[in-house]
């Protein structure tokens, strides 16, 4: 388990002083950029793939505070990323509401129903909260499908969303206008994820999952602590899910399968467990690039490639994709600078 | 009695049952501020069983316990840090996967502004907060000698630098009462004899009341300004450690030996 820094404790002591964080920012800067540029830099089919990934990434960076740092493991995630999908194309198609706000309705409403269905789960732990919230992803297709609901959610033939592309005056198409608003919406959850984590919420998490009888004891509300984590990850898992339905366009009770909680699930843990935005990112590009690329290559054989790449990742580093990564870049610090860098690491 | 003046904890004709066994027995005692006070008996006298009622995680089937003149009885585990008792735990409970510095830090958030909002926004009144927890915190850890290896992990760190820093830890939330559940437990001779020395440190430097549950008997006598014991759930004997030390009762509980 990686040792969690934070702002409470950055630049605080020893000769770099003051000198992280700042690093840091330059870094985050230096990310949204790229992130900007790919905006003319890729088109069509490449630039619906970079809002795939991104919306996936928000998804996974809230789900990587409910099971990274809180411990909590959940395999029904794709369930809200279902009901934010859904809540942007009723939005549209119903409401004509301009698809640059449907995530906006779209995390209120997942939130919502967050809290409702984590109230009773979250008295559950561990396996038991697993299987209750995989009861919620292997029931939801058929709630999407079921013609009670038909007339909202257009059945089985699902609903198509009618996008308008950007003002003319701006220049952009319509694939690079979702996709800014798929980045702007990252660049907000990637902030809100990193000031909670670092805060004293961090604290509260992670206290929670290392010891809780020890944190009652220092004072922290376990039940609030897990709620938050929960509430928070159904957030980011319906904004990203409304995000994703704004990206095909189009929504359809298949687009939800149970495995697409799996998919989740595997994102946050093969991106790597508390890496805040490295791990989701990461974990994001895995379940969407691999399933895709793998295909042109070996037909039929992306589900072996799939499962070779997690059981590949999870024996390197159990820290995922986000920790090879560090520790490669490290390695080559060290040898640049000829020092050790200290490591945290739990045995 | 020893002092003079309003206890700081009073617990009151206490007894707590599992099922049909009574684990405590209309306990009465009182802690007075800046007090150190040795808790011993045998194994199953109930030392545990107070110490957990008085952490709020039994609750006592009768009886009540006042701080400050004040029940605790509604108050839940995680209210008693806001109330001024702090705790160690007997088998060591720190955030394994936190920082040494962070671990000290969660004593002290109680008392800080933890909302989301707080953490999102932040804000120059928050920074300054926040500010001053860190150098009080940082404060602190040099006074228990752990300044050098605050940002390291806890993995690392031996059984006696843990101990250490658990103090610190319920000593950031500045109590009034430190609890401390059997402090010397695995602990060789020489580092017994440094845990004495913090005992009376952090008495001193802290103004704090220590509840001391023990089973080194030497340490207690040492130490503590005033002794209880214990045996089968209720009080045999308060009061200065050499005349708790030859009560007949509790050489009885120890020794076995029959002092009829």
């Amino acid at each position: 388990m990686i040792m969690e820094s934070t702002d409470m404790t950055e630049g605080r002591t020893g000769p770099h002083r003051n000198l992280s964080v700042p690093l840091a920012r330059l870094g985050y800067a230096a990310a949204l950029l790229v992130l900007l540029a790919a905006t003319s830099g890729l088109e069509g089919y490449d630039l619906f793939l970079a809002s795939s990934i991104l919306s996936y990434a928000i998804s996974a960076m809230g789900l990587n505070v409910l099971m990274g740092y809180n411990g909590q493991i959940s395999l029904g995630h794709g369930a809200f990323f279902a009901i934010g999908a859904y809540t942007a194309a009723i939005c549209i198609d119903r409401f004509a509401v301009p698809f640059t706000l449907t995530p906006v309705i779209a995390g209120i409403v997942g939130m919502g129903a967050g809290w409702l269905i984590g109230k009773p789960a979250l008295r559950l732990e561990g396996v038991y909260l697993a299987l209750a919230t995989f009861g919620l992803a292997i029931a939801t297709p058929t709630v999407l499908r079921s013609d009670l609901f038909a007339e909202w959610t257009g059945g089985v033939q699902g609903l198509f969303l009618g996008i308008e592309p950007a003002p003319e005056w701006m220049g952009l198409d319509l694939d690079q206008s979702i996709y800014l608003t798929v980045v702007a919406y990252f660049g907000l959850f990637a902030f809100l994820t990193l000031r909670l984590v670092q805060g004293l919420n961090g604290k509260a998490w992670i206290a929670t999952r290392d010891n809780p009888i020890a944190a009652r004891a220092m004072g922290f509300d376990v039940t609030r602590a897990k709620t938050r984590a929960f509430v928070f990850s159904v957030l980011a898992c319906s904004v990203g899910g409304a995000l994703q339905a704004v990206a095909v366009q189009f929504v359809a009770p298949d687009s939800f399968p149970f495995f697409l909680s799996i998919a989740l699930f595997t994102a946050v843990v093969v991106g790597g467990l508390c890496s805040p935005l490295l791990g989701p990112l990461l974990g994001a590009a895995f379940i969407v690039l691999v399933p895709n690329v793998t295909e042109e290559i070996w037909q039929g054989g992306s589900w072996a490639v799939y499962g070779g790449v997690i059981i590949g990742v999870i024996a390197i580093q159990s820290r995922g994709l986000a920790g090879i990564m560090t520790g490669i870049t490290s390695w080559v610090r060290d040898r640049i600078t000829g020092q050790t860098t200290t490591r945290y690491e739990r045995k | 009695m020893l002092h003079k003046g309003d206890a700081l904890l009073e617990v009151c004709d206490l007894t707590v049952q599992f099922g049909g066994v009574v684990a405590l027995n209309e306990i009465s005692l009182e802690i007075y501020n800046q007090e150190i006070l040795g808790l011993i008996g045998p194994n199953g006298a109930g030392k545990t069983t107070l110490f957990n009622c008085l952490s709020r995680l039994y609750r006592q089937s009768s009886g009540d316990i006042l701080v400050h003149g004040q029940s605790i009885t509604p108050f839940s585990p995680e209210d008693m840090a806001a109330r001024g008792i702090g705790r160690t735990f007997q088998n060591i409970a720190l955030f394994e996967t936190m920082t040494v510095f962070d671990n000290v830090l969660t004593g002290a958030q109680f008392a800080m502004n933890c909302g989301l909002a707080a953490d999102i926004f932040g804000g120059v009144k928050l920074r300054r907060e926040r500010g001053e927890t860190r150098d009080r915190i940082m404060h602190l850890l040099s006074l228990l000698d752990l300044a050098d290896i605050a940002d390291h992990g806890i993995a690392d760190q031996n059984f006696a630098v843990r101990k250490r820093i658990e103090f610190a830890r319920a000593l950031a939330a500045k109590p009034s009462l430190l609890m401390l559940d059997e402090p010397a437990g695995g602990l060789n001779r020489e580092e017994v004899a440094h845990l004495e020395d913090l005992i009376r440190q952090v008495r001193d430097q802290f103004k704090v009341a220590v509840l001391l549950v023990e089973h080194h008997l030497n340490l207690v006598m040492k130490v503590s300004d005033r002794v209880v014991a214990m045996d089968f759930g209720q009080k045999i004997a308060d009061g200065l450690p050499q005349a708790v030390r030859a009560h007949p009762q509790v050489l009885q509980a120890y020794l076995g030996e029959d002092v009829a």
